[in-house]
């Protein structure tokens, strides 16, 4: 459940470390965003010496949410942290590396490269 | 229960002897049933392990000496202990298995091994085809590897470079027509030439770069561990760009 105002940790090695959602792509009123949806984020905190800056504005994935989420099966997964990996205009992942599971819901959401480049996918 | 709890908790430092000790115990008891005695020397075994993190293998040894005999000396023990560490422990957590074990719930969707195989040479035919329509385009530096092993959601990945997004979609949009009428399939992934094109056709996944983007995302380092298929044509080699 990942609104505007809400605080990302990043899980890739793109040089941004925290995000704050802005908006929410897809609908004109849309209230909450789940893992595989696409955000406008600004970045809080970054790493130092990489291209991404503090307050520059990206689009960024969720592949992680601490709101659990539910399979056709029964199964359901829940994260301990919200994670984004931020993209480009694309949908091109900026890192060239993802960091811990990720959900194979983001596959059939056509964001195979995000799942190509993750070490686990749950 | 609660006694093999305080036991082990008492002979931390001793283990060895202690599971011995604990076996005779059990063995002297004879009101305690065949079945009892079994489930109740593994739960000692898991108990010892978690106290003894550092040995995880003192496991194994109780088990085996349980499975074995009673009366080896702690010498004899811990020489059994050395050469059973060496073990692949897949094949001790078989014989247990079949010792102890039974199946409460089987997936009904797996596959036979045979129809794996065929399911493996399909998929490879597949990549195989593509792969060589990729060289027809003169793609460079074409790569299929079997990444089944690695991870579970694909079999092959194609990796390849072209020069230009005109050539991109040009190999896209000849793979695209291949597949479709040759194997009738259609790819999810990207629709438009992107400087990383990426094709799904489930079992087997195509990544077509640019040369920067292939330098940068270095997707073959990634999956070195991926075995590499020999393609039966002539593959180019990146032409030298200055």
């Amino acid at each position: 459940m990942i609104q505007p105002q809400t605080h990302l940790n990043v899980a890739d090695n793109s040089g941004a470390r925290k995000l704050m959602c802005i908006r929410i792509i897809g609908a004109s009123n849309r209230r909450y965003a789940h893992i595989g949806d696409v955000i406008v984020a600004v970045i809080k905190e970054a790493i130092p010496n990489t291209p991404l800056e503090r307050s520059e504005v990206i689009r960024a994935v969720i592949v992680r949410t601490c709101k659990e989420l539910k399979r056709d099966n029964g199964m359901i997964i829940r994260y301990d942290d919200n994670a984004a990996v931020v993209i480009d205009q694309e949908g091109n992942p900026k890192g060239t590396r993802i960091f811990g599971a990720i959900a194979r819901e983001l596959r059939q959401l056509n964001f195979t490269k995000i799942v190509s480049l993750a070490p686990e996918v749950l | 229960m609660a006694l093999s709890l305080t036991l082990s908790l008492a002979g931390v430092g001793d283990g060895n002897r202690l599971s011995g000790e604990f076996w005779q115990l059990g063995f002297v008891e004879p009101s305690f049933s065949q079945s009892r005695n079994k489930l109740s020397s593994f739960r000692f075994s898991n108990c010892k392990s978690f106290w003894r993190t550092p040995r995880s293998n003192s496991s194994i040894l109780s088990s085996r000496r349980f499975s074995y005999s009673i009366s080896a000396s702690g010498k004899e023990a811990e020489d059994g202990f050395i050469q059973n560490a060496s073990e692949d422990t897949d094949e001790m957590f078989e014989k247990l298995f079949d010792r102890y074990g039974k199946v409460v719930f089987r997936r009904n969707d797996k596959k036979p091994p045979s129809a794996e195989v065929d399911d493996d040479a399909e998929s490879l035919s597949f990549a195989v085809a593509m792969a060589k329509v990729a060289s027809e385009v003169k793609a460079g530096d074409i790569k299929v590897l079997f990444v089944k092993p690695l991870v579970y959601w694909t079999r092959f990945f194609i990796i390849t470079t072209a020069f230009s997004r005109p050539q991109i979609d040009a190999i896209a949009s000849k793979m695209r027509d291949l597949a479709e009428k040759k194997y009738g399939k259609a790819p999810s992934g990207d629709t438009k030439p992107n400087s990383w094109t990426l094709l799904d056709y489930g079992d087997v996944v195509i990544h077509i770069f640019l040369p920067q983007q292939r330098a940068f995302y270095n997707l073959e380092e990634f999956y070195a561990n991926a075995t590499p298929i020999e393609l039966p044509f002539e593959n180019q080699p990146p032409p030298f760009r200055g």
